[in-house]
């Protein structure tokens, strides 16, 4: 093997000291430099770009035909010369001579070419640098990219060195090197033209396919063992035709030294290799925020999928997010051999996305020539399936509180993929009733409807239905797994009241959104009859109306301080514990305080801002409208205005023995105080800036004891992208296309002068 | 130091080298004569490992060259016919490479590739890039290669091929002094070139080896049939009759022509004795008459060869 370093050293040495290597790396540089350059200037004209991945560098990386294509030239350019020029120089046979092996002789000569590789692209580091300047890169997924850039070059090189060890002269091995390649690269267009079935496969063999991972920060095993293989194999190849120094591959000849059988062996392998490689991978997620790395939870839930689970994705490739998802979906599958990933794009392929659409019945809707439904996903499971919004697996949003250049992109996918597999792997339905005839909001009103918080909770396998209390004797957890009473008007009556208590004892679990209501004068605050009940489990239930006086907090153009306003303050608890980091507000309107009675008994879920107050006194504020301001009988802020508590548990076993001798999960007995019902209101559930809809997700989530639903984070990723002013393109245009190449203009003519005699 | 034996070596149909056996001794000069394509550079690459014999077996130094091909060529120092170069190395570069490509110790490297620029001369092109110089100098580029990994066998094939006069005299002495504790097996299609170096020689024809043994038994056999030209000034009877009465020598042509006042003669003869040439001088000076000129004429290699394979076809003729 010493002979092989020799051997690159003379390589390398040959090819830097030729007029072709300077001519080569300055066409090179000047390719990518245009190509970098148009990439930045389409990035610039852009108003915003959005996350941290979506920036030229990532695009330069692998997601254009501008990368691939050149790949097609240079790599004959670098290998062309290896094998061939030694046979039609002669020089093979002083090589051949000397006591080396063949093996050290093609590993010497691939491993120099390698080494060309590298020095080819070691100067678009500089565009990595550059970028920087203008933006955040992510440094992992430039990592993966050269990673990516380094096992083609590995697979490219050695079909180069075979193609060199083969040809009778250079241009021969070129042009065949420039063929082999070309044909692998439009087999691997294959992943763009078939049909999803055969997507994977296509995408396996292409080097499209595999960049798309590396290019986005994933370093998949399957791909780097396909690469490497590929590269072992061929190699091998090339071996065999230096020891059968090209004289006599005619099969026909007896003599022939190159037998069938070593091939077919050879080929066996590789293909063994690859099956299991590609059965068994493992992908490592480099990115900076470690977007693709999936939550123990998840990790815990695909360990313990019990039933093949198939998922279809709903959305076209163009759709913002769909690469992200998809690697997101890779690691699941590299997971679990349980699930299997259909992607139908209802743009492309309208026909197949009808037969699912029917099969389980989305109800899409055929708006000129494009299908419509806001169904992303589906789940499904024997004859169970669940369904997910486009919104619910990712959105990028615009945080109102940050500075304007600042872009979060949230990464939800995971949470809705997997909740929806918990769901699937879990039994029936779990029911939420809602109390109706005191004027609350209900899921059959006809005026203030809960219809859209119901539609929102049966995604995520809640239903909702009415329920009279007048009349009743009993209400039974086996009934209602959770009770909701959303925004009554009207008091209701002391039995009521009781029947809730004994419920609420018994195991139920109770949401409770209550708005400030006045009486018929506007004069004092109504009690509804929940106030004693309430503090019997630690919360107090204020007669107030909060004021948000903080102009930030309310909407551009100005609102009123009483609502809506935004509320930011997340208390420390499961339930928000995933908005915590988010810096998304939620919604409220008109709401009153709502505290714990003592910090041990209830949980702070949500408070307003620091100026904000809860008015304790209706006359003063229905008087002196302009005069806002606390006085010492309010309540100062931050102001509460959710609580959860955990009921003590009467009447019902606090602690049920399963067979395995685990506490169940389910104590029961939970409670959530919401001092407004207008946070559960429609319009602001639909509203993709604020997280009223996952809060109240979570809240009903907690309730019904649905960990799945919010334990995991939705992820956000902050980032700065890249902005560049027409000036900085300019300056781009000059350094990348202008100076770096003529660098090695200038590299070459001294490599030149120095070697003139 | 090489033993071959019943070695073959087919393209396709044509049947380039056919079943040669020979032996090289240790310290031996040996010289490997035959015309072009008779298979000399054939046989050479096999033996050096770099084409694989149909057939036969090769040992270089009691190892198996086919089964241990990279250890017997540790053995051997090789240089190829035409001395293909990398054209865009420097001398001492190139020796350097083909030192540390041969497996010498770094420590040892620079030692030996001095020594090799100094035995092939080249050490005053040392800096100078390979393909700025002349057919000669390269030659002995080829030839510093092949030593300076100091094997105990060199194999060059055609060593003064494309050489002047001059070049061709300082690598025969080069060989020559090389020799001293080497093996050397050198092709070559001149003739005086194994007369002038070789302690013995094979001669390959049609890839059969077709006669073996020391120069001077190789001389004997291919100059019984000697030519004599001589020119003189004189009357043309007179040498005529001078020239008749020589032993063993016969007139083959004899002509006269007039130079202004003189008469220049010229003759052929051919002669049967190896001294003829010294009686046809005697003879002339005897007669009186001027001699110009007078050499012998020795058969040119086709001839040897071509009597040589005569003789085969008509013992083959004979057995059969």
């Amino acid at each position: 093997m010493r002979a092989a370093w020799t051997i690159l050293k003379r390589e390398v040495y040959a090819f830097f000291v030729s007029s072709m290597a300077y001519v080569l790396l300055t066409a090179w540089l000047l390719y990518s430099g245009v190509v970098f350059y148009m990439l930045a200037s389409y990035y610039a004209s852009q108003p915003l770009g959005a996350g941290a991945q979506d920036n030229p560098l990532t695009m330069f990386f692998g997601q254009t035909t501008l990368f691939y294509l050149p790949m097609l030239v240079f790599v004959p350019l670098v290998t062309m010369r290896l094998l061939a020029e030694e046979r039609s120089r002669g020089t093979i046979e002083v090589l051949m001579t000397a006591p080396v092996s063949a093996t050290s002789v093609v590993l010497g000569k691939y491993l120099a070419s390698v080494v060309v590789w590298i020095a080819m692209w070691l100067p678009t580091l500089l565009y990595v640098w550059l970028t920087s300047r203008y933006g955040d890169v992510d440094l992992g997924t430039v990592a993966s990219s050269y990673v990516g850039i380094l096992g083609m070059g590995a697979y490219y090189l050695a079909i180069g060195t075979l193609m060199s060890a083969l040809a009778k002269n250079q241009i021969v091995s070129g042009i065949l090197t420039f063929m082999a390649l070309a044909g692998l690269f439009i087999m691997g267009l294959g992943q763009f033209v078939f049909g999803e079935e055969y997507r994977e496969v296509f995408a396996y063999l292409s080097i499209w396919g595999h960049m798309e991972a590396f290019s986005r920060g994933v370093i998949d095993s399957r791909y780097l063992v396909f690469d490497l293989s590929i590269a072992a194999g061929t190699l091998a190849l090339a071996v065999g035709a230096v020891r059968a120094r090209g004289r006599e591959l005619s099969l026909a000849s007896p003599e022939t030294r190159w037998p069938l059988y070593n091939i077919a062996l050879l080929l066996a392998l590789l293909v063994q290799a690859n099956y299991l490689s590609y059965r068994h991978y493992d992908r490592w997620d480099w990115t900076e925020h470690s977007i693709y790395t999936l939550s123990d939870r998840t990790k815990a839930v695909l360990g313990e999928l019990d039933r093949d689970v198939e998922i279809w994705i709903l959305l076209s490739e163009a759709e913002e997010g769909f690469a992200e998802l998809r690697n997101l979906l890779a690691r699941y599958t590299a997971e679990t051999e349980r699930l299997d990933v259909h992607y139908v794009d209802p743009d492309r392929d309208p026909g197949a996305y009808r037969e699912v659409a029917q099969r389980f019945e989305l109800g899409a809707m055929l708006v000129g020539e494009s299908q419509l439904s806001d169904v992303a996903a589906v789940v499904a499971s024997g004859d169970r399936h669940w369904e997910v919004t486009r919104d619910d697996l990712i959105s990028r949003s615009f945080d109102p509180f940050e500075s304007e250049d600042s872009v979060e992109l949230n990464v939800e996918g995971e949470r809705a993929i997997t909740g929806a597999l918990v769901e699937l792997m879990q039994g029936e339905a779990t029911h939420v009733c809602v109390t109706t005839g005191h004027g609350e909001l209900s899921v059959t009103g006809s005026q203030r409807s809960l219809a859209g918080f119901a539609q929102e909770m049966r995604r995520e396998n809640l239903e909702l239905s009415d329920v009279t209390l007048r009349g009743r004797d009993e209400l039974t957890v086996e009934e209602c797994d959770a009770l909701a009473v959303v925004g009554p008007e009207v008091a209701f009556a002391p039995e009521e009241i009781d029947l809730v208590r004994a419920y609420v004892r018994g195991g139920g679990n109770l949401l409770l959104a209550i708005d400030p209501v006045v009486n018929a004068s506007q004069t004092e605050f109504v009690d509804l009859g929940f106030e004693r009940m309430l503090a019997d489990f630690g919360v107090r239930l204020d007669r107030s109306v909060i004021i948000e006086p903080n102009p930030a907090l309310l909407p551009a153009g100005g609102g009123h301080p009483l609502g809506p306003y935004a509320v930011v303050g997340w208390g420390d608890h499961p339930i928000t514990q995933p908005f915590t980091g988010l810096g998304l507000p939620i919604i409220a309107s008109e709401a009153r305080s709502v505290r714990p009675a003592s910090p041990d008994q209830a949980a702070v879920l949500l408070r307003t801002s620091e100026q904000s107050y809860a008015e304790t006194d209706l006359r003063s504020l229905a008087q002196g409208a302009g005069e806002l301001g606390a006085d010492e009988r309010d309540i100062a802020g931050p102001v509460p205005i959710a609580v959860a508590a955990q009921a003590e548990v009467t009447g019902r076993e606090a602690i049920d023995e399963d067979e395995d001798g685990e506490p169940d999960a389910q104590p029961g007995g939970r409670v959530v105080v919401i001092g407004d019902a207008s946070m559960l209101a429609s319009e602001y559930l639909q509203e993709a800036t604020v997280v009223n809809r996952n809060f109240a997700s979570a809240v009903v989530g907690w309730l019904t004891e649905r960990d799945a639903l919010i334990a995991i984070e939705a992820r956000t990723i902050e980032s700065h992208p890249v902005s560049m002013s027409q000036e900085d393109v300019e300056n781009l245009f000059l350094r990348v296309v202008v100076l770096i190449p003529l660098a090695f203009v200038f590299l070459g003519f001294a490599v030149w002068w120095n070697r003139r005699q | 130091m090489i033993e071959v034996r019943n070695l073959s070596k087919n393209y396709g149909n044509h049947r380039a080298v056919r079943g040669l056996t020979f032996e090289v001794a240790q310290g031996e000069i040996c010289g490997f004569l035959g015309p072009n394509g008779a298979g000399k550079s054939t046989t050479l690459r096999m033996i050096t490992g770099f084409l694989e014999p149909t057939e036969g077996a090769i040992t270089i130094g009691g190892v198996d060259a086919l089964a241990e091909p990279i250890e017997a060529r540790r053995k051997i120092g090789y240089m190829p016919e035409a001395c293909p170069l990398y054209p865009e190395m420097r001398v001492a570069e190139y020796l350097r490479y083909r030192a540390e490509l041969k497996g010498l110790r770094s420590a040892k490297i620079k030692e030996r590739v001095d020594k090799a620029l100094h035995d092939a001369k080249v050490d005053d092109v040392a800096d100078r890039i390979i393909g700025q110089l002349s057919k000669g100098y390269r030659q002995r580029v080829g030839l510093a290669d092949a030593l300076v990994a100091d094997p105990p066998l060199l194999i060059l094939d055609e060593p003064t091929a494309g050489l002047d006069p001059n070049q061709i005299r300082q690598v025969r002495e080069l060989i020559k002094r090389l020799a001293a504790d080497k093996t050397v097996f050198l092709s070559t299609h001149i003739l005086p070139e194994v007369e002038a170096i070789c302690d013995r020689v094979l001669i390959l024809n049609k890839g059969q080896l077709v006669s073996e043994g020391d120069p001077a038994r190789l001389r004997d056999g291919a100059t019984g049939q000697e030519e004599v030209v001589l020119s003189g000034r004189g009357d043309e009877a007179a040498f005529r009759a001078a020239l008749e009465v020589v032993e063993g020598v016969r007139i083959k042509s004899i002509s006269g022509r007039a130079d202004g006042e003189r008469t220049l003669v010229s003759a052929t003869l051919e002669a049967s004795d190896p001294d003829a040439a010294e009686h046809v001088f005697r003879a002339i000076a005897d007669a009186g008459l001027t001699l110009r000129e007078l050499r012998r004429k020795q058969a040119s290699l086709e001839d040897v060869f071509s009597r040589l394979t005569t003789k085969e076809r008509a013992a083959k003729e004979e057995e059969e």
